[in-house]
């Protein structure tokens, strides 16, 4: 059932039972009421007709026998002096006159008494009586006297009153319920609207939002869904991306691997197939070892990349200008054979780091710049607050702009041919971007073309350098 | 789902309609059959049954009935009562009060009174018609409490042709303590007062004011009066065309 038609629902068992409940009152109480009033007044005139009677038996009494009750025509004189229609009764309950309505039930004369007056409502045709019966003793003649008043009004009061509630009652609901349905749809027309929002998202359509237009929980209810879509948005994107950087990915590696592999495989069937020269052989047997190399180097830094994602890292405090010392010295080689100077220039601090995985870090930063073709290498190093700035900077042919933003990802080379040629694979910035990661910075690159790159990363003090 | 959805949402106004309807049929069955049970019903009420003697009369005697008297404060007292509340009760009499037969003999013995003193024409003893009933103020919410037999009064009307005497008999001692006259040849107001004070054994009294129309005299230090007061209207009655109008009564305010 629609939540409407439940709001509806019981509204009208609400409205219903109140307003039938307090009419039922109403007129029970007020029916009681005007019954008892009626009642009270008839006691009262009966007493005022019974002195009335008394007083004219009191005047006749010289014209009537001793204790015969008096006749037709004297009793129809004292019904004429009364107030409402009357009936006299001998002693013996027989009926001496009455001006009653027909057929009248006089049962009620069985209860009546010196002391006891009985007073009963009675229906004869379509009119009410209010009966009062009583017993009167006069200068030696007893009768029964019983007044009749009409209280047809009082029971045309109460079908009255039932006809005015009827209307007010059906009016009352009527009204309320237009009220209602008009609250009710008001009240779920923003559910209404979430259901569809909710089932537009179901669909698809993650850019589904509700617009916030009240404070109250409907509203509340509203913002938090937009917060869910909003979450959810950002989720599907995010998988979404995670799932065509895994796609470029595989579609990378595999083309990384096809290279090398068309290249072993031409040069290893010109082998295998052709009599060659000896220095033909040797050139094929360079490209093989080569392209081998190369391959070697693309599955060692991918098992390096599926270890950083996968393993839990320790690091641990060392004292700056030791770190780095380690470093340089371990590439003077590297840095001899190539030509290129390194100018280190770092301010003692204590940092928190893994020594490999940062060693692992510098290095193809290091290389990067190398590759670029630099003459000169920066490396400084000095703290900042509760962070210590590393800075690596190279005077190579820098990187566009527009390649900024991409060359973090897996097997992303700005210049490819170049890089292949360099046994380049494109996971060195990857790889140094997943170990800032894992230092609890980032890498940030500054890049101009033809003048060089600067790369600086934020690494976490130590404790022990704090005072330093 | 939806059509099923739909389904319960018809059934559900549906149900509601028919509540609205069927609690209205209720309602208005349950209001007639309580009607009906309360139409249907038969009270009764107990009344004091009269004395039979309610005074020490001795029928072989013929020295009228001792009555017991109101001193002047008592009068007030009653009188307050009387004046204070505007609705009456009729009752049957208690013990000590005069029963219905003695009330009319009392009202009879005053108009002759008046008649002897000039205060009424010998017409108004000759009346058509007598009606009697007893009755005390009684507050309204205090119906049940049980009746003072100080505080009852007969009301005593004398009537016939362009006539009518009413007498308010206090219903303990059997005194007139208010007398209204129609008709032609009633007395003036000071011979009326005169004849009223001295029916009550009220003497002179402290202080005495008289403007033709009305005439009053004050007992108990201004507690007390006795006020007869009188006009006439132009009518076809009485030898001159005028009948007048006599109002004698006590009461615990000045006119």
């Amino acid at each position: 059932m629609r939540l409407f038609a439940k709001i509806f629902l019981c509204a009208v068992l609400v409205i219903s039972a109140a307003v039938l409940f307090s009419g039922y009152l109403l007129i029970t109480l007020s029916h009681e009421n005007a019954a008892l009033r009626e009642t009270d007044r008839a006691l009262t005139q009966y007493q005022y007709d019974k002195f009335s009677v008394q007083a004219g038996l009191i005047s006749n009494t010289e014209s009537l026998p001793e204790g015969e009750p008096p006749d037709d025509t004297i009793l129809s004189g004292f019904s004429s002096d009364l107030n409402g229609q009357a009936a006299f009764f001998s002693e013996d309950k027989t009926l001496l006159y009455s001006n009653l309505p027909e057929p009248a039930d006089f049962s009620l004369l069985d209860g009546v008494s010196d002391s006891t007056i009985v007073h009963q409502i009675q229906k004869i045709g379509d009119r009410s009586y209010l009966m009062v019966c009583g017993k009167l003793t006069q200068s030696g003649i007893s009768l029964y006297l019983l007044i009749a008043t009409d209280i047809s009004t009082v029971v045309a009061q109460k079908e009255l009153m039932i006809q005015s509630f009827e209307k007010v009652y059906f009016i009352t609901l009527g009204l309320s319920l237009v009220l209602i349905l008009i609250l009710s749809a008001l009240l779920t027309r923003p559910i209404n609207r979430l259901a569809k929002a909710a089932a537009r998202i179901a669909g698809g359509n993650y850019d589904e939002r509700l617009s916030v237009s009240s404070g109250d929980e409907i509203g509340v209810l509203s913002e938090n869904f937009n917060l869910m879509a909003d979450a959810i948005e950002d989720k599907i994107n995010e998988l979404s991306a995670n799932a065509r950087q895994k796609e470029d990915f595989v579609a990378s590696f595999a083309h990384e691997l096809k290279t090398p592999l068309t290249s072993v495989i031409g040069y290893a069937d010109m082998l295998y197939q052709k009599t060659l020269r000896p220095e033909q052989v040797r050139d094929a047997a360079w490209y093989i070892l080569n392209e081998g190399l190369r391959l070697e180097a693309l599955s060692l830094k991918l098992m390096d990349l599926i270890v950083l994602n996968r393993q839990d890292f320790m690091l641990e405090e060392m004292p700056s200008d030791e770190l780095f010392q380690n470093i340089a010295g371990g590439l003077k080689p590297l840095f001899e054979e190539k030509r290129v100077s390194l100018h280190m220039k770092v301010y003692p601090a204590y940092v928190k780091v893994e020594y490999d995985l940062f060693k692992t870090l510098m290095l193809n930063l290091i290389d990067n710049g190398i590759k670029a073709g630099c003459g000169e290498i920066h490396i400084t190093g000095k703290p900042n607050g509760s962070r210590y700035l590393v800075s690596v900077s190279d005077n190579g042919r820098g990187i566009p702009s527009s390649e900024l933003d991409r060359i973090t990802e897996a097997f992303y080379m700005v210049d490819k041919s170049r890089s292949r040629k360099q046994h380049g694979a494109g996971l060195g910035l990857a790889l140094a971007s997943k170990i800032a990661e894992i230092h609890g910075s980032s890498l940030e690159f500054r890049s101009s073309e033809g003048v060089g790159t600067v790369v600086k990363i934020n690494l976490i003090c130590g404790r022990s350098g704090d005072g330093e | 789902m939806v059509n099923k959805q739909n389904l319960y949402t018809a059934m559900g106004i549906a149900l509601s309609f028919i509540i609205a309807v069927g609690g209205w049929v209720l309602t208005s069955t349950l209001i007639d059959r309580k009607s009906d049970t309360l139409l249907s019903a038969t009270g009764s009420i107990q009344v004091n049954t009269p004395p039979v003697s309610p005074i020490d009369t001795n029928d072989d005697d013929e020295t009228p009935p001792h009555r017991p008297t109101l001193s002047e404060t008592e009068m007030v007292k009653v009188l307050q009562n009387w004046e204070a509340v505007i609705g009456e009760r009729p009752h049957e009499p208690v013990d000590g009060q005069l029963n219905m037969e003695q009330a009319i003999d009392a009202g009879k013995t005053g108009l002759s009174y008046f008649y002897e003193q000039g205060v009424i024409p010998a017409e108004l003893l000759e009346y058509d018609k007598t009606n009697a009933y007893l009755c005390e103020k009684q507050p309204r919410g205090q119906e049940n409490q049980s009746t003072n037999p100080y505080y009852s009064y007969w009301t005593i009307t004398f009537s016939g042709e362009n006539k009518r005497a009413t007498l308010v008999i206090n219903a303990l001692t059997g005194q007139i303590w208010e007398a209204a006259f129609s008709g032609a040849g009633i007395a003036e107001t000071e011979k009326a007062l005169e004849a009223f004070t001295s029916y009550l054994d009220l003497g002179d009294g402290s202080s005495y004011i008289t403007d033709g129309t009305i005439s009053m005299k004050s007992y108990s230090d201004g507690m007390l009066y006795a006020i007869a007061r009188s006009y006439t209207a132009t009518t076809t009655v009485g030898e001159d065309g005028l009948e007048g109008f006599l109002r004698m009564h006590l009461s615990t305010q000045a006119q």
